[in-house]
């Protein structure tokens, strides 16, 4: 099991600051937390990176969760 | 990890491959391209800072004999009123075109209106005085305070602020409010024996770059169009284009010149599609070059921000809570750096109790473009003022002090994840040993000291390296070359194949011939696209034993690389690369790598920076007299190169600090729109500024790179503002530190 940390208006949304995840796939875990925070969207989601273990992911697509990982999403970064 | 590894190239001080062609003349910027049969485009601008157009007259304009093209907001197929009509529209596209030129509202002064094309620039800048053009002028909304005011002028009917626990139901200046939060921030408040809290702001400032925005461009119906610009991401150019334009990516092949700078602001586009809609009209190639007050008044500057910090420490000098509240401008269109600025501002210190919000507003001046490290500097300049404050009420030396409560591995971020491996511990340390730090301050001196922290980004890198029959080669990138990626490239692939870093000649190539590439910033470059390079000489490394495989019939796996020669494994043979590359035409044909990736693992990079100022009480002026940046490169390529990001970062934060602002009267005109009086700093200005490498390396690249672009202008803004603050003796809490300002602050203290 991986667990979903959330922050700001996400956890304002979820109501709780952790969800547990046992998804290995990123289009499983988006799901999962969908499914379990309503008024959150897929869509949304997807639009921000997520860190696993504390590597920031702009496209996590095709990453594997890996068993007991910390996970965030984060707002997706640019720069100058 | 490959930190203890000894290389030939990693590391060292070589020459730059595009050194000669800059300092002989030869290099090409943007202006710098003329086709045949080429016309002049010029932009009408808005006099204006807010205000409605209720009539827009080219008919004038059009019967000139000279004039060929016109192009005006309904001329993007994307947006206008049959998109709408439609419901094609898409509001970011919106606002980007409706910035480029205005559609029925006007929103900073400068603002584009019409854009017309004509034989010459002068008949081109002759015809734009027969526009007729009426308004009703809006009161102008120049400040945070003034936007966010109860009775504030709306710029945007239809913007709600996004963010609130509620819908609002009132159109709103801000755009979004965001809010960070991690542990309890008032249970720690109560822990605390010292708090301070202050209100700071900072001005709107341009990135000044050298060379004004230029762009030539030939719409081509048969075929591909092409534009050539000075710009910091050619493939985002080419699909923003395309967009407005209702154009595939194809059709359009955008060339980046050498580029005069850019520092986050050469993201995004103002010429290319006007100039292509001019071009497609005219059936001629248009160029387009801004003047500088043009720059000044129309491109993206910096934002202006407004911030309340209160940090609360114990008496032994351990942080217990740090809350802020940051609102940045956004220019006329929403997108400040709000949110960077929430999640950077106070990523240096490991605290159990945090809570940021922020807020994105909209003002009637140009729209914010990013610049080195967008959002960070203002931030944490507030929160670096307060950390030195505080450090002063507790007794400790300020390096101590947040040596106590510094970010290492494993810090829980404000943002979410833990942070890696990082080195501001190390810079800190450094710091503290430093020269400077161990050098006693003249009488009337003041030192300041200061930490930053920027994320930097991976993403998308793609390269192609060609290999010559005679072991030659040439790097194909996509990554404009601001900051010496080109001499990076170069230097990693020589490291990766063995061969002498004059065999491979690094060429940034325009959007046809390599996949696409991520804009070039974010710190991104040679870590990402340094990715891509090694992962393209492995691709070539594959292929050159097996051909030598071929050669000494035996299989791959019995072939090994070293030293830049393919080794048989099985015997005595030995082949070079150059060798192996002269029979790739019986081997299988010529040898090609390609690199493709999506970089992930971008280490973030701390920075402490320390400055000595005298202030001369007579005229507030103040001299920067000392000056160290020390900075955690991960592991430094080229050191030259990293020296000159971190001094670069320095200067332009100095100039931030002390003098550079936007002057605005009371319409919203700027009053300085020109170098003579926007005062960025001259080499006369500064001292020599001190660097120190710091080398922590970052797991997730082959070398161990972080970025080093942008963390640099973090530490600046405070660090000279503390030293001002220390120099004079009284507390600074707006920048610019210009000598009227210091002045004032001095008289109004009876000194």
């Amino acid at each position: 099991m991986a667990t979903l940390i959330l922050n700001g208006e996400l956890e304002k949304l979820a109501g709780c600051s952790t969800i547990t995840i046992s998804s290995v796939t990123y289009r499983g875990f988006i799901e999962e937390v969908v499914n379990q925070v309503a008024g959150l969207s897929a869509d949304r989601l997807m639009e921000m990176a997520l860190a696993i273990d504390g590597e920031i992911i702009h496209e996590p697509l095709l990453v594997t969760i890996p068993e007991n990982s910390e996970l965030h999403f984060v707002f997706k970064i640019s720069g100058g | 990890m490959s930190e203890a590894k000894q290389y030939k190239y990693i590391g060292q001080r070589t020459i730059r491959p595009d050194g000669f062609d800059k300092v002989t003349g030869r290099a090409n910027y943007g202006a710098d391209l003329s086709l045949p049969g080429m016309i002049w485009g010029k932009i009408l601008r808005s006099p204006h800072a807010h205000a409605l157009i209720t009539k827009l007259d080219t008919s004038k304009a059009e019967a000139h004999p000279d004039v060929l093209a016109i192009a005006r907001f309904e001329d993007f197929p994307t947006v206008n009123a049959a998109a709408f009509a439609e419901g094609r529209q898409d509001k970011g596209l919106v606002d980007l075109a409706s910035n480029i030129l205005a559609d029925k509202k006007v929103l900073y002064h400068g603002h584009a209106l019409v854009a017309v094309a004509a034989r010459t620039e002068a008949a081109a800048a002759q015809a734009l005085q027969l526009i007729e053009v009426e308004y009703e002028v809006l009161p102008p909304v120049m400040s945070i305070d003034q936007a966010i005011s109860a009775d504030a002028a709306i710029l945007h009917e239809d913007m709600f602020t996004q963010g609130l626990a509620e819908t609002p139901s009132a159109a709103s200046n801000i755009a979004s409010r965001m809010e960070l939060k991690k542990g309890d921030v008032d249970a720690g408040f109560a822990q605390a024996d010292v708090i301070v809290e202050r209100e700071f702001s900072t001005p709107t400032v341009h990135q000044g770059y050298i060379e004004p925005h230029a762009t030539t461009v030939r719409f081509d119906e048969n075929g591909t169009s092409t534009i050539w610009c000075p710009t910091q991401g050619h493939f985002d150019v080419r699909a923003s284009t395309a967009r407005l334009l209702g154009m595939e990516l194809g059709q359009i092949k955008v060339t980046a010149s050498e580029i005069g700078g850019g520092f986050g602001g050469k993201t995004t586009v103002y010429l290319e599609p006007v100039a292509l809609i001019l071009s497609r009209k005219a059936g001629r190639p248009v160029k387009m070059v801004m003047t500088r007050e043009e720059v000044f008044r129309a491109s993206g500057p910096a934002s202006a921000s407004q911030s309340r910090i209160k940090i609360g420490a114990k008496k032994d000098g351990t942080l217990v809570a740090m809350q802020a509240s940051l609102y940045y401008e956004a220019g006329a269109f929403k997108g400040s750096p709000m949110g960077p600025g929430c999640m950077t501002v106070f990523t240096p210190y490991d605290v159990e109790n945090m809570w940021v919000e922020g807020f994105d507003v909209v003002v009637n001046k140009a729209k914010v473009a990013a610049y080195r490290a967008p959002g960070a500097p203002q931030a944490e300049f507030a929160a670096e003022m307060v950390m030195n404050e505080l450090a002063e009420r507790l007794a400790m030396d300020p390096i101590d002090f947040r040596l106590q409560n510094a970010a290492k591995e494993g810090t829980q971020t404000l943002y979410g994840p833990k942070l890696k491996a990082v080195g501001l511990v190390e810079c800190l340390q450094a710091a503290k040993t430093s020269k400077q730090y161990q050098t006693a301050l003249a009488e009337g001196e003041g030192r300041g000291v200061a930490a930053g922290f920027w994320f930097n980004i991976g993403g998308q890198s793609s390269v192609i390296i060609n290999m010559n029959p005679d072991g030659t080669g040439t790097i194909l990138e996509g990554s404009p070359d601001i900051g010496g990626s080109r001499a990076s490239m170069q230097m990693m692939a020589a490291e990766e194949l063995g061969i002498p870093l004059d065999r491979l000649n690094p060429i940034v190539t325009d959007t046809e011939h390599v996949a696409y590439n991520q804009t070039t910033g974010g710190s991104r470059t040679t870590f990402a696209t340094g990715m891509a390079v090694v992962e393209a000489c492995q691709d070539i490394v594959a292929q050159l034993k097996s051909r030598a495989a071929a050669m000494w019939n035996v299989t791959s796996e019995q072939v090994d690389w070293q030293d830049g020669s393919a080794i048989n494994l099985a015997g005595e043979d030995k082949m070079t690369l150059a060798e192996v590359c002269a029979i790739a035409e019986k081997t299988g044909g010529q040898i090609s790598g390609r690199g493709n990736i999506n970089a992930r693992g971008a280490g973030p990079s701390f920075a402490v920076h320390l400055c000595d100022v005298q202030v001369d009480r007579d005229t507030g002026k103040t001299d920067v007299v000392r000056y160290t940046a020390i900075q955690d490169a991960g592991k430094a390529i080229h050191p030259g190169y990293v020296e000159g990001q971190y001094q670069g970062g320095a200067a332009q934060g100095i100039g931030w600090a002390l003098n550079e602002e936007y002057v605005y009267d009371q319409n919203g005109i700027m009053e300085n729109a020109g170098f003579l009086d926007y005062r960025i700093p001259l080499a006369s200005d500064l001292p020599s500024i001190d660097t120190i490498i710091v080398e922590v390396p970052n797991s997730f690249h082959p070398y161990g790179v972080r970025g080093v672009g942008e963390t640099g202008i973090v530490p600046p803004l405070a660090a000279v503002g503390s030293a001002v603050s220390n120099a004079i003796g009284l507390p600074i809490t707006a920048l610019p530190c210009s000598p009227p300002r210091v002045l004032k602050l001095l008289q109004d203290a009876g000194q």
